[in-house]
């Protein structure tokens, strides 16, 4: 696609081309610069920044908030098992996710419609927080750090998602001539589907690493010890304790007596630690959309 | 098999007997050790040796007693802990506490809206510790539902046999007792009582540079005053760094601070300037009353003229903070401990209740100094003696100290160690070094506020300027018009605050909108009518009638 | 339940008994051959019944006065029944609340679902590698901000003295404006600011799925003399379009899962008539104060009105596009 740019480009196109580059440009310095205020918020005096002070350059450069957050051993842990959770979580939510989708997209796989609707069901109506608590509790998971991995196994919007992909990207050909070949299942599954659909699998790794990667309500809930909370847990922990101390401040909390300097750091910190919690998140990006274009080359296969 | 067994019990009868008489030597020695260190806790308490003879658990001391138990037990404990804080195991109060009374603790702590979600979800599920300590305002709730329950233990009991220092503190205040009683007349929940000189509400704060600069000589005592006041400083370099038009005359973020406490009350009479509150012995809901949309005019003329902050509705408390440090603003809503003391060397004042056309009657509002249900013993907790024995030391006074820790203890620290008074009159203390002030107490020795516990500490920091400056404002310009407002303690039965707070939410809702549109000039002042007839319509007749019932049962229990 | 599938395909009239039996057969014969794809989906069938078909038993808390002790079965019906959805539909406010659940609902998710695609078929039509694949990583990124940093940098930047009034000050001289304290505006924020953060985010899906068109595809197109915009309309939009209509039904059937979080901070003392939601009317009534029979008897409302939806857009979307959920 990209090589028959160079081919003659009609006025049109050439318009089309100009206004979608400036689009992009303009787009890009949108999403950019609010980006860039986060950065140099987490390095600027919180005072200045609260009165409006700080645009485009920092002011009073001070890296405290970064100082404090590799200081705070909570933080560095949370860390660590944030990691695991996402790395580990990831891996099943592929394992339960793919297979379930490919069998819901195939025609010839009686019971679909059945299984379909019985996933679906569950996005509407449930049980609760407290039923779902008691089962969590009963299955020795409370307070387990495998709950992390285990709850949010699959999402059914997920499992819609890749159906469809695979639902619209294998052509049903391809089974059909594998079950001539007298290629099982589970064979064509593993050695022909998979491989040409790895822009499947990358974009759902991304969805479900992402979500493992922000969500804090799981470890709210059912995380008590401190050694197995995540790093967004503490994370809004620090926030809190910025959108705290500024309360505490105007209505009369001054026998809490916190200090001037906390309350600063407690303000730069807030920006620091969401450099530095989504730098990882940020990171695979690049890394995933390489598969992208592997789609690409095996989609002239099917073709 | 037979022989080997009985040699086991035999074994284990030994070990019984042999530990039982250690235990009892080690006693004698504490009994005898306590007898110094605590000499007036015997004596305030004659009686409780006694009943604790009777059916005292065995592992348990006889009140006045210490260690608490004989054999170190472990109390598992969920608290709400400040964002930010440090862990409770790390604190040297609960180090030390564990020393004195033999009592280990676990910790599931959890901050603010964390606290609530979890604490909900471990009592409904199950899952809850032995004891909740520093509940948060939404447990007066949880008492009335988990103490009938049976999930909160009942303390009548428990406090009357074990705990000398909270039945003391009951008997001496009968509002206390009230406002912990539940609906049921038990107590499940234990408060958190407290006077210092500190905590004082602050309203209307000032620089006594602003009024220099402007040729002003007396602090306004009315609106019409406070008025002339703003728009001086609006029209004239206030500030004093040589742009007239950079001072913002009257600030605040949201309605919740000076408008509340220092705006409406000038025009209701009413302390409560958003809710409800007692007028010539009624109770009345303070934005429905004909006064109020006096308030509006004047508020709305304020806000058009420029005198009152134009972003008060929008701003953060981060956002407005940033102004007030930057001295751009007049007449601000907080504490002058939040100015840079550095910088701040002149006296900052404060306004006295105001009065004006509709209301000639100075009012401010008592600040609410005992928040019922901070403690409850749960049904899991096996020794719940020894709980509430514990739990009675945070009700010490200095004098019953029980080496050297009391409800003041959790407050500032130890007497001597982290602190001391700078005279014979008690009047100031100072930190001692290398504590420099609560941040330090909070990071390394208590929890400062809000654990169950009794403390009256009217003692004002010294070499704290602006601290100082606060204490001598509130002492002179408020506490003189204290009001008793609607207690705000009150009880509700299930059904009447079931939809109680549907009503209270709906109109907290509405009311603040409106006050906001009217204030803004959004809706013009013509529409009040139709406002009062809107609270009426929301419910406001029907929840008036539960406050006066709650009213009512609450001055009965008073008696 | 492969039968009532069946029944559907067969057409109207009513399949005969020889005709039944022949699909019977033929089932029979592909559960046989297919034997592999039931161990694909088991783990997914044990996780839902697990966690989400286990604890569906507490949905009778919506009818039930709950007491913690005496758990979900032993707590005493609700009296009337439907109680604490009276409860909730008797507040004064309550058309107010629906109506601006609606009404930022919609706007948020007609706007937030149509940018994705947008930007997705815009990115794939950048030549330039490197440019690419910036716009990509960036655009993505907002996602990662958190929603208390997001409002407060709204706070910010629509603040008297904030950045967009600066630029206004200095580009048309205008006077500052109070975005934050005008009603009309509530919705125009919290829908843009929502779309800055998420488009990116949201574009990923569809440029994997337009990394499945097949080059020859545009190649013989060309050759015709088919322009750029030809092209998106012909052969890009109809290659992602199974995947636009899906997440637009999984959209619409999410209509009234508003989160609180992001409307909750965002709220000020003076637009409380446009921004009170369901879900922040509930967590300020329902979950603060625990009252989980008001909460569940909430959702399970806004549950049933998604489910209406989802099913209704199904159905249009099976007549008109031949795509459907089931």
């Amino acid at each position: 696609m990209k090589r028959k740019n160079r081919m003659k480009q009609s006025r049109g196109d050439k318009i089309f081309v100009i206004i979608n580059y400036t689009l992009l440009t303009v787009i890009l310095l949108l999403c950019l610069y609010p980006l860039w205020f986060v950065i140099i918020s987490s390095v600027s005096n919180p005072d200045l920044v609260n009165s409006g002070k700080v645009w485009l350059l920092p002011k009073e450069i001070s890296f405290t908030g970064y100082k404090n957050l590799f200081n705070d051993k909570s933080i560095i842990r949370g860390y660590i098992n944030t990691l695991i959770y996402t790395g580990g979580g990831t891996l099943l939510n592929l394992a339960v996710t793919l297979p379930a989708a490919y069998a819901l997209s195939r025609k010839d796989f009686v019971g679909r419609k059945f299984f379909t609707l019985m996933f679906l069901f569950t996005m509407f109506f449930s049980g609760g927080l407290i039923p779902t608590f008691m089962t969590v509790k009963n299955l020795g998971l409370y307070n387990n750090p495998w709950v992390m991995v285990i709850l949010g196994a699959t999402s059914m919007t997920n499992i819609i998602i890749s159906r469809t992909f695979f639902m619209t990207n294998i052509p049903n050909e391809l089974h059909e001539a594998a079950q001539i070949d007298g290629c099982g299942n589970v064979r064509l599954f593993l050695q022909v589907v998979l491989p040409i659909s790895t822009a499947i699998c990358a974009v759902m790794a991304l969805f479900f690493a992402v979500n493992h990667w922000n969500g804090y309500f799981t470890a709210l809930i059912y995380i008590r010890d401190d050694r197995y909370k995540p790093l967004q847990i503490i994370m809004r922990e620090v926030l809190m304790r910025s959108q705290f101390n500024a309360e505490m401040l105007q209505q009369g909390g001054d026998s809490a007596g916190l200090l001037q300097e906390e309350l600063k750091a407690a303000e730069q910190i807030k920006y620091a630690l969401i450099v530095v919690a989504s730098l990882p998140v940020m990171a695979i990006y690049p890394f995933i959309q390489k598969y992208f274009v592997k789609g690409v080359t095996v989609g002239a296969v099917k073709g | 098999m037979k022989f080997k067994k009985l040699v086991a019990m035999g074994l284990c009868t030994c070990l019984a007997v042999s530990m039982l008489a250690g235990c009892g030597k080690k006693n004698d020695d504490q009994a005898n050790n306590n007898g110094t260190v605590a000499p007036t806790e015997g004596q305030s308490n004659p009686s409780g040796g006694d009943t604790g003879k009777d059916d005292m658990p065995e592992n348990v001391n006889a009140v006045g007693v210490y260690p608490i138990v004989k054999e170190p037990i472990t109390l598992t404990i969920m608290g709400r802990k400040d964002p930010g804080a440090t862990d409770w195991g790390e604190l040297e109060v609960f180090k030390r506490l564990t020393k004195i009374t033999n009592i280990n603790f676990e910790f599931e702590l959890s901050e603010g809206d964390t606290f609530v979600e979890q604490k909900n979800i471990a009592l409904v599920g199950g899952e809850y510790p032995d004891l909740i300590l520093r509940a948060d305002t939404s447990s007066i709730t949880d008492e009335e539902t988990y103490g009938p329950q049976g999930v909160f233990l009942d303390l009548t009991d428990l406090i009357d046999k074990y705990a000398p220092n909270i039945k003391a503190l009951l008997e001496e205040r009968p509002d206390i007792k009230a406002a912990i009683t539940s609906m049921d007349g038990k107590i499940y929940g234990l408060p958190y009582a407290f006077q210092t000189a500190t905590t004082q509400a602050h309203t209307g704060f000032f620089d006594s540079k602003w009024m220099e600069n402007v040729g002003i000589t007396k602090v306004p005592e009315t609106t019409d005053e406070l008025y002339d006041m703003l728009v001086k400083f609006k029209e004239m370099d206030a500030n004093g760094n040589g742009d007239p038009n950079d001072e913002i005359p009257f600030s605040c973020s949201g309605l919740n601070t000076t408008i509340r406490r220092l705006l409406i009350p000038a025009f209701t009479g009413t302390a409560e300037g958003l809710g409800f509150d007692i007028k010539d012995g009624e109770v009345v809901y303070a934005p429905a009353l004909p006064e109020y949309k006096e308030f509006l005019i004047y508020a709305n003329k304020l806000y058009s003229e420029g005198l009152l902050d134009p972003e008060f509705s929008t701003q953060t408390s981060q956002q407005w903070q940033a102004k007030v440090k930057a001295d751009m603003c007049g007449i601000y809503s907080a504490s002058p401990t939040l100015l840079d003391p550095e910088v701040t060397t002149t006296q900052q004042l404060s306004l006295p209740p105001l009065t004006s056309s509709s209301n000639d009657k100075k009012v401010a509002i008592q600040p609410d100094n005992l928040y019922p249900a901070r403690g409850f013993i749960t049904d899991k907790c096996k020794d719940p003696v020894a709980a509430i024995r514990l739990l009675d030391m945070f009700y010490a006074t200095p004098e019953n100290a029980v080496e050297g820790f009391s409800g003041q203890t959790l407050f500032l620290g130890w007497e001597g160690e982290h602190w001391k008074y700078t005279d014979d009159t008690k009047e100031h203390y100072q930190w001692i070094d290398p504590i420099t002030g609560f941040g330090d107490i909070n990071k390394s020795i208590s929890v400062n506020m809000e654990l169950p516990g009794y403390l009256n500490f009217t003692a004002g920091p010294a070499g704290n300027p602006l601290m100082e400056m606060k204490v001598e404002q509130v002492n002179k310009m408020q506490k003189p018009y204290y009001t008793t407002a609607y207690p705000i303690n009150a009880r509700f039965t299930a059904e009447e605050s079931e939809r109680g707070n549907v009503i209270e939410n709906d109109l907290y809702t509405y009311v603040t909108m409106m006050t906001t549109k009217f204030i803004i000039g959004e809706v013009s002042i013509d529409k009040f009518d139709e406002y009062i007839d809107t609270l009426n319509k929301t419910g406001l007749p029907e929840l008036l009638e539960i406050k006066r019932a709650a009213l009512a049962r609450w001055n009965e229990a008073m008696k | 339940m492969g039968m009532k599938k069946d029944k559907r395909k067969e057409g109207r009239a009513r399949p005969s008994k020889e005709v039944r039996a022949r699909i019977r057969h033929r089932n029979q014969v592909l559960i046989k051959r297919n034997w592999a794809l039931y161990l694909f989906i088991l783990p997914a069938f044990l996780y839902f019944l697990i966690f989400a078909y286990v604890p569906m038993y507490g949905v009778q808390i919506a009818f039930k006065d709950f007491i913690a002790t005496k758990g979900f079965g032993g707590s005493p019906w609700a009296d009337p029944i439907f109680k604490h959805f009276l409860t909730f539909f008797s507040s004064v406010n309550f058309s107010q609340i629906f109506m601006n659940t609606i009404t930022l609902s919609l706007y948020y998710m007609a706007v937030s679902f149509v940018t994705p695609i947008i930007l997705a078929l815009m990115i794939n039509e950048v030549g330039n590698k490197y440019f690419k694949k910036t716009v990509q990583n960036i655009t993505y990124m907002p996602y990662f901000i958190s929603t208390v940093v997001l409002v407060g940098m709204i706070d910010l930047f629509l603040s008297r003295n904030g950045l967009f009034n600066q630029i206004g000050g200095a580009l048309f001289n205008s006077e500052p404006t109070m975005f934050l304290m005008k009603d009309s505006l509530f919705n125009d924020i919290y829908v843009w600011s929502g779309v800055w953060q998420v488009t990116g985010y949201g574009a990923v899906i569809y440029i994997a799925a337009l990394s499945g068109v097949s080059p020859e595809l545009h190649e013989a197109a060309i050759m015709d003399g088919a322009g750029r915009m030809q092209r998106i309309r012909h052969i890009n939009l109809p290659a992602i379009m199974p995947t636009i209509v899906v997440m637009l039904i999984m959209t619409v059937g999410g209509i009234m899962n508003l989160s609180f979080e992001k409307v909750l901070l965002m709220q000020k003392d003076g637009n409380m008539m446009v921004s009170e939601v369901i879900s922040t009317y509930v967590y300020k009534l329902g979950i603060q104060r625990a009252q989980y029979s008001l909460s569940s008897a909430v959702g399970l409302f806004n549950n049933v009105i998604n489910l209406i939806l989802l099913v209704t857009v199904n159905k249009i979307s099976r007549k008109v596009s031949e795509n459907s959920l089931w």
